[in-house]
């Protein structure tokens, strides 16, 4: 587990080099895609990454929350997403940021710092220096990646995420539980690092760290703030609205969000249409290469990644499958140690994702429904 | 292992503990009190409406079609209407009508309810009173739709009904709904409101198709 020291800067000038890359990719394929299939119409390059839910972070930060729905009566409003990324962005624009500027650059921020924790954690878990920087690699490359540039949470969610692991693992937990609580004011499915920080206490200490919980108390503290951005959102709803979970209420009436047993809406989004089959069988495959945690023990990742497929396989809706599936970064680490020996499965393997990102950038600047 | 101070370790094991009870008795309290905020919205909007629109005129038929002005008494628990009607988003649905009189009222609603599984029903109440129950048959249209509403039951100008879905549903997905992909159990057509004569003023409670 000990990882062999490294020169930090070359690491890190990979990092970001990894990083300008792929951005740069998407710039100048979004641009290329604009000026020759799109409308031809020059964009500024912080709108070019502003689509779809962005609008909605867009609102929040200009005018907060609203119960008034978006197309009359029909239940979606603001109130639908988290307020962690779009306060954050808020703060920014106090530095005279645009508020589109502002939740761009906040994305890519967030993505920066989120690539240097993944690599720490990589190394953490015993990978090499080249391992590490693979995972970072399929990361920057991932199809629909582009997201981590855009106004939509998936940057912060990751770099949350990522945090909060790493300093569990290095049993810095009041790190981690603020990472933790700040994770679940993101998304709501940040709670399920809960599940990570249990199985991890468990398999390090035993079943009785668990059961006599006055022995190492500190261990608990990322379990018990990892709740809190969550209950903080219901409260902060409960008071403005006077329902807690509107949330929820303006995700099941304006976006017809319903739970059902995940294999049923599996089995259904396979027989549904191309876009509904093509969001599945990409979940799916990010379902496949987490069994590569299983081979390498790292048991605690599994069932975290385990939980949040669970969770996003019980929406009826198959929209975004993709999207919300890339920031389960262990699954991206256990690829990597895989590849790290076979250069043209590696070659392959980020050549496939480089051209799917691409794919999908056009698509999210054309703004077809496949993107968002 | 042991470095901590024991008196370090319990305080932060009581701290933590009560930071656990205090999400459980949050999330007691927002499960009790917590109302859609959605209904809510669409509820005072009614109103507001209601109060801006009194009915003084009777017999009045209104068609809740998109565009229509009575559209507007339609409370929580509906989608927008579509050109076929109001399709209820969530049960139950409120209807918030302001009728200025102080008699017994004739209500004549034409219902679909795209509901075939078996033992669903449809209930009508106003005030927390059962004024009909309605059997789904093997077609949409509710028959033997017509209800009588005692003055008793009108209150500050108000008339409020509430439509409740009972039973297993089968959402049927309308091509000409208000909008693509809108589920819809119950779709209100119109409704017709008149005096009541003397012989009809009782509510016949259990009547069914």
């Amino acid at each position: 587990m000990v990882a062999p020291p490294e020169k930090f800067w070359r690491t890190a000038l990979a990092i970001l080099a990894l990083y300008l890359a792929s951005r740069l990719m998407l710039v100048v394929v979004g641009v290329m895609a604009r000026q020759t299939v799109g409308d031809g119409v020059a964009e500024p390059l912080a709108r070019m990454f502003c689509r779809w839910d962005c609008d909605w972070y867009l609102s929040l930060v200009t005018q907060g929350y609203t119960t008034g729905s978006a197309d009359g009566a029909s239940g979606k409003t603001s109130y639908a997403f988290f307020p962690v990324f779009p306060l954050l962005a808020r703060a920014l624009t106090g530095l005279g940021l645009s508020p589109v500027g502002a939740l761009v650059w906040l994305a890519n921020l967030c993505f920066l710092a989120a690539l240097f924790y993944v690599q720490r954690y990589a190394r953490l878990l015993g990978l090499s220096t080249g391992a590490s920087l693979i995972a970072v690699a399929l990361l920057c490359f991932v199809p629909q990646g582009f997201v981590f540039s855009a106004g939509y949470t998936e940057s912060l969610f990751l770099l949350l995420l990522a945090a909060a692991m790493y300093h569990m693992r290095r049993e810095q937990y009041l790190a981690a539980g603020i990472a933790a609580a700040a994770l679940s004011g993101v998304r709501a499915n940040g709670v399920f690092f809960l599940v990570f920080a249990l199985a991890l206490i468990l398999r390090q200490f035993g079943w009785r760290a668990l059961v006599q919980p006055w022995q190492r108390p500190e261990m608990f503290v990322p379990v018990v703030l990892a709740p809190l951005g969550l209950f903080a959102f219901w409260a902060w709803c409960y008071y403005s609205t006077g329902d807690a979970f509107a949330q929820m209420s303006s995700v099941e009436q304006g976006w017809q969000w319903r739970s059902a047993a995940p294999w049923k809406n599996l089995a259904r989004h396979l027989d549904g249409n191309a876009l509904a089959r093509f969001w599945a069988i990409s979940s799916l495959s990010v379902g496949a290469l987490s069994l590569l945690l299983l081979r390498r023990r790292q048991y605690e990742e599994f069932f975290l990644v385990a939980a949040i497929l669970c969770l996003l396989w019980s929406g009826q809706i198959p929209n975004s499958l993709l999207r919300y599936c890339i920031v389960l970064f262990p699954v991206w680490i256990a690829l990597a140690r895989e590849l790290e020996h076979r250069p043209l499965a590696l070659a392959t393997t980020v050549g496939c994702f480089a051209l799917l990102n691409g794919w999908l950038m056009v698509s999210w600047i054309l703004g077809a429904l496949v993107s968002i | 292992m042991k470095t901590t101070p024991a008196w370090r370790r319990w305080l932060l094991l009581s701290a933590l503990f009560s930071l656990g009870l205090l999400y459980i008795g949050a999330f007691i309290v927002f499960r009790r009190d917590s109302r859609n905020f959605l209904d809510a919205v669409e509820e005072a909007r009614a109103l507001d409406h209601a109060a801006a629109h009194p009915i003084s005129t009777l017999p009045q038929r209104m068609v809740f079609h998109t565009g229509n002005a009575e559209c507007g008494y339609l409370g929580a628990g509906w989608w927008p209407a579509g050109p076929d009607g109001a399709s209820l988003v969530r049960s139950p649905a409120q209807l918030l009508l302001p009728v200025v009189t102080r008699r017994d009222l004739r209500l004549d609603f034409t219902l679909d309810a795209y509901v075939p599984a078996p033992g669903a029903s449809v209930t009508l109440t106003s005030r927390g009173v059962t004024l009909a129950h309605w059997r789904v048959g093997d077609q949409p249209r509710l028959t033997h739709t017509r209800v009588v509403l005692p003055a008793a039951l009108q209150r500050d100008g108000m008339v409020a009904l509430e439509l409740h879905l009972q039973g297993p549903r089968k959402a049927w997905k309308g091509a000409r709904a208000a909008k693509p992909g809108i589920e819809i159990w119950l779709l209100l057509r119109d409704l017709t409101i008149s005096a009541a004569d003397a012989r009809a003023s009782a509510p016949d409670p259990e009547r069914e198709t």
